[in-house]
């Protein structure tokens, strides 16, 4: 059946990530100089769905629930993680681009070719510094059936999947420089959202 | 992971020893080769918060992959049942996260099978409907929809404990609908630990969802395609 297909095939390509251990690390590294810095980590994805995962999550990072925007003008102490589902998105190459030519690095959750058709040009994984590659060349899904064609993508699921890879990295960094950063507690939990707030709280103060 | 996998293999194995040594010596059975010659000691290096998470959201998806698919295609048969019967599919699965990765139910996300409907106010006798509230899927039944839960670390499931969370709703999805599907996520969300963060990290519920999204989509859109049945995909 094709859902134990699905699976199996998410559950490879998660494997595929832990030989990308040493560019979690340097990505990690990047958002760490970022905020020690006073620069901004941003987040973007034309879906909208990792910046919703990302920001204020219950678990997550208090340094990643800033959406990135394109009238932004970024420093060298920014940083932008972009997740991009098609490899050669036009929107996604100009604003990684246009965040380069500004200093800023820019970190891609991508994938590194294209298999379905032929490339539009550049792709993401060319421009970005430090590119995570989701082992998705195939963009619009891994099933294809007559009548239906080619469904079952996963491009986001694994871009999610990384993203979290990426922040657990970062806190790894942070500790490494004698950092611990701000996490937010989930407010269904007994005390959590006084928590949660004291997290937002201690990123105002201290960037992190 | 290998390397976890090593570490924590020559963790259990120093343990082991130990333990087989004092029983030995307890029973003065030992000669003098143990104490003579001291097992090397190794030292533990620490797993990395990267490590965790690559351990354990395979853990999470192992689990996922053992103990729901087969659940996953009761609820793709239930969806295709629907379908032939002249019934439409809903989901109510989590806001914008799953907005934004699987669309509004128009062909907004390329591979995205046009299935599911998100005006659940329309549901009627016959349709499906993926639900993460457990009012919701009491709602639903009672109108005579077919019902699929999704669970989540926030609302009080089978693993939860008595104080865990603070405020519990009364009745659990698996309770209330035909079918529920469990997330594997613990109720702290985060599946990650350090001494060092009053709270643990890295939460799993939002990849699992996004998953399980994909999961039952292709196993309907597959089985759709079986029977002969087109179906809208939204392309590059």
């Amino acid at each position: 059946m094709l859902e134990d297909f699905y699976v199996d095939a998410v559950m490879k390509r998660f494997d595929a990530l832990v030989p990308q251990e040493g560019m979690f690390r340097q990505a990690a590294g990047y958002m760490a100089d970022a905020v020690l810095a006073g620069g901004t980590v941003y987040v973007y994805d034309k879906e909208k769905s990792l910046m919703v995962d990302a920001n204020t999550r219950a678990s997550g990072l208090a340094i990643t629930s800033n959406y990135y925007n394109m009238d932004y003008v970024l420093t060298t102490n920014d940083v932008l993680l972009i997740s991009s589902i098609e490899p050669d998105d036009a929107g996604d190459i100009e604003k990684a681009k246009k965040v380069k030519s500004e200093g800023a690095k820019v970190v891609a959750f991508t994938s590194t070719s294209i298999e379905s058709r032929e490339a539009r040009g550049t792709i993401t994984a060319e421009i970005a510094d430090v590119v995570l590659d989701n082992g998705s060349p195939e963009v619009s899904g891994i099933c294809n059936a007559e009548g239906i064609g080619t469904f079952g993508p996963t491009t986001g699921v694994m871009n999610d999947i990384i993203f979290w890879g990426l922040c657990a990295a970062f806190i790894d960094e942070m500790f490494s420089r004698g950092k611990t950063p701000s996490v937010y507690s989930g407010a269904h939990l007994p005390g959590g959202l006084e928590l949660y707030h004291r997290a937002g709280a201690r990123r105002t103060e201290l960037g992190y | 992971m290998k390397n976890n996998q090593a570490r924590q293999t020559r963790r259990n194995f120093l343990g082991s020893a130990g333990s087989a040594g004092l029983g030995l010596a307890a029973t003065g059975a030992i000669t003098s080769v143990g104490a003579q010659e001291p097992m090397p000691v190794e030292k533990v290096v620490p797993e990395t918060m990267l490590g965790q998470y690559f351990r354990r959201f395979r853990e999470i998806m192992t689990a996922f992959k053992e103990q729901e698919l087969e659940k996953i295609g009761q609820a793709a048969d239930m969806a295709v049942e629907c379908i032939e019967g002249g019934g439409k599919l809903y989901s109510a699965l989590g806001g914008h996260l799953i907005r934004g990765e699987g669309g509004d139910t128009s062909l907004e996300r390329i591979g995205n099978p046009e299935l599911f409907h998100r005006d659940t106010d329309n549901m009627k006798a016959g349709d499906f409907l993926i639900t993460m509230s457990e009012t919701q899927a009491m709602e639903a039944r009672e109108k005579g929809v077919k019902t699929v839960g999704w669970t989540s670390p926030m609302r009080r499931k089978r693993d939860t404990p008595p104080l865990g969370l603070q405020n519990p709703q009364e009745k659990m999805l698996e309770e209330v609908c035909d079918i529920t599907i469990e997330c594997h996520v613990p109720y702290t969300e985060g599946i990650l630990y350090t001494e060092k963060i009053h709270t643990r990290p890295i939460p799993g519920s939002g990849q699992m969802m996004l998953l399980f999204y994909w999961t039952l989509t292709t196993g309907i859109a597959g089985r759709l395609a079986a029977k002969g049945k087109s179906l809208p995909v939204a392309g590059s």
